[in-house]
């Protein structure tokens, strides 16, 4: 097995034994991203200078005899929603072209401090809206599972940098499904922590009140350790929970014992025959194992998409109003007044799908419809998060698939937006509760990943990530070779 | 249903500049979600609080402490400039 194989908490131990350097891991990363990348397109920019810089930094730490930190070494690929001081960060739009933050998110000075080797930014769907990454304004994401299929979205440069081995770890976001999906599709674990566990300081805002930054990797393990640093109180985001310090990998490895697994009727409903067939296979695969399964209802969830579609789109109009060509980002030429310099920027600089998502928004947050639609979805917002608190009064983790059909081809769902909106009507219920959830590899349709989604109470990511090992243990995902 | 008009409206109030063809593209498209989202009037939801966040929240409070910033690191983006402020075509007509 070369080096880009193997999974972050492997490569440590490697570099902590002095087997390998910091700068040899991050070299091999950084090769096997040139090799690929003219068939994936899972980059927006390449930080060869800033990775290796930063490894090196690593590696005299060795020579000097400290000890080294969690994944200290290890090299991470960051989503490019995410502000990097003086690295372009575009949401891959056109209206924040060469962008330059003047300063680091939160977790970006989190992963610095903590030594992990910045490798580049990914490609994403414009200001994360989409479910394939094909609504970037830059270019077209592949899936390495069959270059002809999406990697799915928002994050799918994330998640398809860890599946092509250009990166060991990545950073997504996740408003509506946009890490877990892309896991899904890709074949690698993909984590969406609570609402308020990750500081959302320097992250681009898309819908304020459900996006939360996460993590792609090969393992559940490796995902534990990444959360360690990512967890936080950030005084500079006001969502940001002061909680406890936990150790998330304190429960790995010690299977829950009485565990209670409950299955949503609503989520088998629409499952075509085959994919049916392959989720029963699963759950009674783990049944035997001594999982207990027990079907329940949670009947709001039907109504979730509609309600996600009215409040994420709400709160974007209102996050995207800020683009107006004055301070920072694309500003249309040969205009004669600000008012037509404004709407000459906005209409030049923003893609059809974000435009549609501002319009949605705009109307129902306008007086005549704020009530009928806005307020009706914060309503419905209320009744989902109540049936997953009953859901939880039975059960210790609800399970699902993460998406009704593995990746779709390129061009297949573009003309159809509410034929894409579909393809996360698994995952989003999660982020109108604010829950935590990830998706594990489960098994093959066709040749390409199937996901099994976990999700667990509010805050608790510890329980979450002992069954999702568990389970992976199980399963025994052979992933791609 | 969402008519033409509707959505010139909302253009306007977006700060967007639509084409015809993108009007009627648009409007096919909020027309066919509004639709989808109609499913929401099955729910009787007169006796629910509205939520806005999954979690409470809590006004957040600090100081008011002035803290420094480097004006040229901020100007590096702006797109047009002159003496130390962000530069924008006429406010005002003549």
């Amino acid at each position: 097995m070369t080096l880009i194989h193997k999974p972050a908490t492997e490569l440590q131990e490697l570099i902590k034994q002095k087997q390998v350097s910091s700068r040899e891991v991050t070299e091999a990363f950084l090769a096997q991203i040139h090799l690929v990348e003219p068939t994936l397109n899972a980059f927006l920019t390449i930080t060869d200078e800033l990775a290796l810089s930063m490894a090196d930094v690593v590696d005299e730490k060795i020579s000097k005899g400290h000890a080294l930190g969690p994944l200290e070494g290890v090299p991470i690929a960051i989503k490019d929603n995410i502000c990097t001081e003086n690295i372009p960060t575009t949401c891959a739009s056109n209206i924040l072209k060469g962008f330059l933050p003047p300063y680091n998110a939160t977790i970006i000075e989190t992963l610095k401090h903590a030594g992990l080797p910045i490798l580049g930014k990914t490609n994403m769907d414009e200001f994360a809206m989409g479910s394939s990454t094909e609504t970037s304004a830059y270019q077209k994401t592949h899936n390495p599972w069959n270059i002809d299929c999406v990697p799915g979205g928002s994050s799918g440069g994330s998640a398809v940098a860890v599946a092509g081995f250009e990166a060991p770890l990545s950073i997504g976001s996740d408003t509506g499904g946009s890490i877990r999906q892309p896991a899904s599709f890709c074949g690698n674990v993909g984590l969406k922590p609570t609402y308020g566990r990750v500081s959302r300081y320097g992250l681009i805002a898309f819908a304020s009140s459900l996006d939360q930054i996460g993590s792609f990797s090969n393992n559940v393990t490796d995902t534990a350790h990444l959360l360690n640093l990512l967890a936080g109180h950030d005084p500079k985001d006001s969502t940001s929970l002061a909680l406890e310090k936990e150790d998330f990998t304190r429960f790995i490895g010690s299977p829950k014992k009485g565990l209670r697994v409950g299955l949503p009727n609503e989520f088998f409903k629409h499952l075509s025959p085959e994919i049916k067939a392959l989720y029963t296979t699963l759950i009674n695969k783990l049944s035997q194992d001594g999982i207990e399964f027990v079907w329940l209802d949670l009947p709001s969830i039907e109504y979730a998409l509609a309600t996600y579609y009215i409040i994420a789109p709400a709160e974007a109009s209102s996050n995207l109003a800020r683009y107006d060509g004055v301070r920072f980002g694309f500003r249309a030429a040969g205009t004669s007044s600000t008012s037509e310099m404004i709407e000459q920027s906005r209409s030049q600089g923003f893609g059809a799908e974000v435009k549609r998502r501002i319009l949605i928004g705009t109307y129902v947050l306008s007086s005549g419809y704020y009530d009928a639609y806005y307020k009706k979805a914060q309503k419905v917002r209320t009744l989902i998060k109540k049936d997953f608190d009953l859901a939880f009064e039975q059960v210790d983790i609800i399970a699902s698939p993460t998406t009704p059909t593995p990746a779709f081809k390129l061009g297949e769902k573009t003309s159809d937006p509410l034929e894409m909106y579909l393809s996360d009507i698994m995952t989003i219920p999660l982020n109108l509760a604010g829950l935590p959830g990830l998706s594990i590899p489960c098994g093959l349709h066709n040749n390409l990943p199937m996901g099994w989604q976990l999700m667990g109470k509010a805050f608790d990511e510890a329980r979450l990530l002992q069954v999702a090992h568990q389970m992976e243990s199980l399963i025994g995902f052979g992933g791609r070779s | 249903m969402i008519s033409h008009e509707d959505v010139k409206h909302l253009a306007t109030l977006s700060r967007l500049r639509f084409n015809e063809a993108e009007v009627a593209q648009y409007t096919k498209d909020l027309g066919s979600i509004f639709e989808y989202a109609k499913a929401l009037n099955e729910l009787p939801t007169d006796e629910i609080a509205p939520s806005s966040h999954a979690i409470p929240i809590e006004n957040v409070f600090r100081e008011d402490v002035i803290v420094p910033f480097d004006a040229d690191a901020l100007l590096i983006n702006a797109p047009d400039e002159e003496g130390h402020a962000f530069k924008v075509p006429q406010i005002l007509a003549d």
